[in-house]
C-alpha cells in the first residue's frame, strides 16, 4: 500500500532507527514489508536477521546492475509496504528515493545542523513532489526529545523553525529512551514483544499519525 | 387562545462518505506506476552531474550511481587482465575522498582507476589491460 522513504541529509538523525520501528510495527499489523537499505553500512539486513518475527523481511541493498526504481519496483510487486532507508548523505539516491515515496519522514534531532540539514532535506523532497508529479505525503519526525510529558524548549523552538520554511512537523515526537539504543544489541522492540509498554505507545503514536498523514493525501489526490 | 406552535422535527443529516474509502486503495503499488517513469529522469548520468553542480548531490553511492552513457553503452570484451586482483582496503582524509567522488561524478572515472593512473605516473608497472574497471561491466536495467 506504501513506499515509505526515511530521508535526512545528515547522519546519525534516527532515520534507520525509525525505519526498523516502522517495518516492526507494519509486521505487528499483519502487513507485508520489504526494506531497501541504501545505507553502506548496511544495518537493516543485520538487525532484522536477530529478531525471530522480522528473519523472513527481505532487504534489498543495491548494486550497479540494478536501479534503485528498479528494486523498488519489485520489491513493491511482491509486498504491500517497502521500506527506505537512506544513506546519511546527500547523495544521488536521495531524491530517487523521495520521488518513488507515497510517504517521506525525516527525523530531525534539535542541533542547529539538524535543522539545516532537515531544511534542505525538506526542500528536496518538496522537488521530488514536482518531479514525479505527484502529491506526496511528508513530514518532520522530531526525535530523541524529552519522553517524559514536559515538552523542552528547543522542540518548540524547533517547530517553530520548521513551520516558518513551511515543513510540516508530526505532532508525536519520537521521545528518547534507553530501549530504543538497546534495541540493536537486546532484539527487543518495544511495540512488537511489549505493546503496553510507555516506549511502544510513544512509537505507536507516531506511526498513527504517519499513517494518517499517508491517507489524507491519498484522499486529497483522489478528490483532486 | 393560539395553540403553541410546535418546533420542527430533526432530521438526522446524510453521514454517508463523501470520499473514496481508503480500502478501495490498492494493496500494492503497481509495476506500472506512473513514478517508476517519472524517477527515470534522476537517474542519469547528466542528473547526477547537474545535482552535483547544484550542491544537491555531495556524496555519490558508487553502488547506484548511473555510468557516463558511452561507458555504458560500450562492449563487452573479454576480460584481458595480465593479473586477477586482490583488494585494497585503507584509509584516507575525508576531503580526499570527497575530492575523488567528486572526480568521478564529473568523468566516470572510478576511485580505483584514478588511483591505478596516478600509481602509473609515480612509475608503478600498471598494464593498460589492467587498468580496467571490470566492476561496472555489463548493462544496467
Amino acid at each position: 500500500m506504501a513506499i515509505i522513504t526515511f530521508a535526512q541529509v545528515k547522519g546519525g538523525s534516527g532515520k534507520t532507527t525509525t525505519a526498523m520501528c516502522t517495518v516492526a510495527e507494519l509486521v505487528a499489523r499483519g502487513e507485508t514489508v520489504a526494506a531497501l537499505d541504501l545505507d553502506p553500512n548496511r544495518p537493516l539486513g543485520e538487525f532484522f536477521q536477530r529478531v525471530p518475527e522480522l528473519k523472513e523481511i527481505e532487504v534489498a541493498v543495491p548494486s550497479s546492475e540494478r536501479r534503485v526504481s528498479a528494486l523498488v519496483r519489485e520489491l513493491a510487486q511482491r509486498n504491500n509496504n517497502v521500506v527506505i532507508d537512506l544513506m546519511g548523505a546527500a547523495t544521488n539516491d536521495t531524491q530517487v528515493a523521495m520521488a518513488l515515496a507515497d510517504l517521506i519522514v525525516v527525523p530531525s534531532q534539535m542541533s542547529g545542523t539538524d535543522l539545516k540539514c532537515g531544511v534542505e532535506t525538506w526542500r528536496q523532497a518538496e522537488e521530488a513532489a514536482e518531479i514525479s508529479k505527484r502529491h506526496i505525503a511528508r513530514g518532520i519526525l522530531i526525535v530523541r526529545t524529552s519522553a517524559g510529558a514536559v515538552r523542552p524548549r528547543v522542540e518548540a523552538f524547533l517547530r517553530e523553525q520548521y513551520t516558518r520554511v513551511g515543513a510540516h512537523v508530526l505532532a508525536a515526537p519520537f521521545g528518547d529512551r534507553a530501549v530504543w539504543k538497546e534495541m540493536t544489541y537486546s532484539a527487543h522492540i518495544p511495540h512488537l514483544h511489549d505493546r503496553n509498554s510507555n516506549a511502544s505507545a510513544n512509537f505507536i503514536a507516531v506511526f498513527d499519525e504517519m499513517m494518517a498523514l499517508m491517507k489524507s493525501a491519498a484522499l486529497q489526490a483522489t478528490a483532486a | 387562545m393560539s395553540a403553541r406552535p410546535t418546533r420542527p422535527q430533526l432530521e438526522a443529516p446524510d453521514l454517508s462518505p463523501t470520499t473514496r474509502r481508503l480500502g478501495d486503495v490498492p494493496l500494492k503499488t503497481a509495476p506500472n506506476d506512473p513514478r517508476f517513469e517519472a524517477v527515470g529522469e534522476l537517474e542519469t548520468h547528466a542528473a547526477l552531474l547537474q545535482g552535483v553542480k547544484e550542491g544537491r548531490v555531495r556524496v555519490v553511492n558508487t553502488d547506484t550511481a548511473p555510468q557516463r552513457p558511452d561507458l555504458a553503452a560500450a562492449p563487452i570484451e573479454p576480460s584481458r587482465r595480465r593479473s586477477p586482483e586482490t583488494s585494497l582496503s585503507t584509509k584516507v582524509p575525508e576531503y580526499v575522498m570527497q575530492q575523488l567522488r567528486r572526480r568521478y561524478a564529473e568523468t566516470g572515472v572510478t576511485i580505483r582507476n584514478q588511483l591505478l593512473f596516478a600509481l602509473r605516473r609515480e612509475g608503478f608497472e600498471i598494464e593498460d589491460d589492467d587498468m580496467q574497471d571490470e566492476r561496472k561491466r555489463g548493462n544496467r536495467q
